[in-house]
């Protein structure tokens, strides 16, 4: 792969460079533009506008066009705010709604963090490092250029645990033994990369895929997923939405207890999707 | 990590704020009821200067439509239009430049450099014969009244740390 291409290392070395020489009131200007410049990428554009079509039923492609660029406008801040934070160590302000049940899972011993490619994921992992008591877990998928991955492994926190689900079979067995320690296993449940095994779910009234995992492990440590939400309120602004959490049965009939819980969480997903939109960092069409 | 928790207050603290004119504003605002949050559970607010939108809004879009101003008027009158992608251009290519010089980061300096450059440019256009004067006279003068703003702020510190200490427990 290319060090250009859109996924390649040259543009996380440039964004490095450029949160360590731009100053913090034209920033504004500096993201518009570099938003403006990645809506020329073709395959993410076309599967952000296709998700809008089915998020908004009835919109318009001139519209979901505009959309888009408020969805990669908002993506461009995410990334920026969280290699601020990784870079200078600024934080961004936090609101929480829901805190009882992110209390109910720092009481409960161990538990799954269900969350989406919303806000930022890493930015929410350093919040709960900080205020949680129990280890955390953070499940990614690997960056596809090996270069990328290179670049962003040497910048991992050391507060926090990284697993990357690139083996599947050894990852589970890891984190169960992580959840029966009293840890808590973050995972992004709404999108299926290469290699995971996957369970059928309706979005928006579309057939979909969402990751298997999560509720395998749910089922095998007894542990409660609890669907959590970080979303970009604005500049520097994220508010951390908790629901309520979804236990999966440890029944014979395997599949339908699946099928509840995976109810349940493609439900609090639709809800805070449809609230939040132009957030939903899904740059491929979810019923591929 | 400098950060406050469940303290609404904090909101309008100058030390959140970046330039000085703002932070007389916030600090001028903070003297004002501010009303509790019932949306939310908890908040936390960084203290950080940083951290406020529409400062760092506003004043990106005003050099951006003063630096576009700049350069549509020493282009010929058919090429006005490209000003504006040429004054966002210009701006992130002057950071990019001067950015490669040294290691480490360079935000002080660079944000030094940008409203040095600004203000030379700014000189230059405010005595010229053209309506582009205005924006000129409107950019110094705003830097005049942040000047100001600074001095006044250097008095009033023992007063803004008393206020800041309204969040600490």
């Amino acid at each position: 792969m290319s060090r250009f291409h859109v996924r390649g290392v040259f543009w996380r070395q440039f964004l490095v460079f450029a949160v360590h020489n731009v100053p913090v009131w034209i920033e504004p200007l500096v993201v518009a533009c570099w938003s403006l410049i990645f809506l020329l990428w073709g395959p993410g554009r076309r599967g952000v506008m296709r998700n809008l079509k089915a998020i908004k039923p009835g919109s318009s492609s001139f519209a979901n066009f505009f959309r888009c660029y408020r969805v990669f406008w908002n993506y461009a801040w995410s990334l920026e705010e969280t290699t601020r934070f990784r870079e200078l160590h600024s934080i961004p302000d936090w609101e929480f709604t829901g805190w009882q049940h992110f209390e109910a899972m720092q009481k409960s011993g161990g538990a799954i963090l269900l969350t989406a490619h919303m806000g930022s994921y890493d930015l929410g992992a350093h919040l709960f490092a900080e205020n949680s008591t129990r280890p955390i877990v953070m499940v990614r998928a690997p960056e596809v250029d090996p270069l990328t991955r290179e670049f962003e492994e040497a910048r991992i926190s050391e507060k926090i645990r990284i697993e990357f689900n690139v083996n599947a079979s050894d990852l589970a067995l890891d984190l169960l033994h992580a959840i029966r320690d009293g840890g808590i296993v973050a995972i992004q449940g709404d999108r299926v990369t290469p290699g995971v095994r996957d369970v059928p779910a309706t979005l928006f009234g579309r057939p979909a895929r969402i990751p298997a995992g999560p509720f395998a492990l749910a089922m095998a440590a007894r542990a409660p997923i609890h669907p959590m939400f970080i979303v970009r309120r604005g500049r520097r602004l994220y508010r951390l939405v908790a629901c309520e959490p979804i236990c999966v049965e440890s029944t014979r009939n395997r599949d339908e207890a699946f099928a509840e819980a995976v109810g349940k969480w493609t439900l609090e997903l639709e809800r805070v999707i449809a609230a939040s939109w132009y957030q939903w960092f899904m740059f491929e069409e979810m019923a591929a | 990590m400098n950060a406050v928790r469940d303290c609404p207050d904090a909101k309008w603290f100058p030390s959140r704020y970046h330039f000085a004119l703002a932070r007389l504003i916030a600090f001028v605002r903070a003297h004002f009821p501010i009303r509790a949050r019932t949306d939310v559970d908890h908040i936390l607010l960084a203290i950080d200067d940083g951290q406020t939108a529409v400062e760092h809004y506003c004043v990106s879009i005003w050099l951006l439509v003063t630096a576009t101003c700049y350069i549509a008027a020493v282009l010929p009158p058919r090429w006005a239009a490209a000003a504006l992608p040429l004054g966002a251009a210009a701006i992130q290519l002057t950071i990019a430049l001067i950015g490669t010089i040294g290691s480490g980061h360079h935000l002080r300096r660079n944000s030094l450099l940008l409203f040095g450059l600004m203000i030379i440019a700014s000189a230059y256009f405010a005595i010229r014969n053209s309506p582009v004067r205005y924006v000129a006279w409107f950019f110094l003068g705003v830097l005049i009244l942040n000047s100001l703003a600074w001095l006044t702020m250097l008095a009033l510190r023992g007063a803004v740390r008393r206020l800041e200490q309204r969040c600490e427990t």
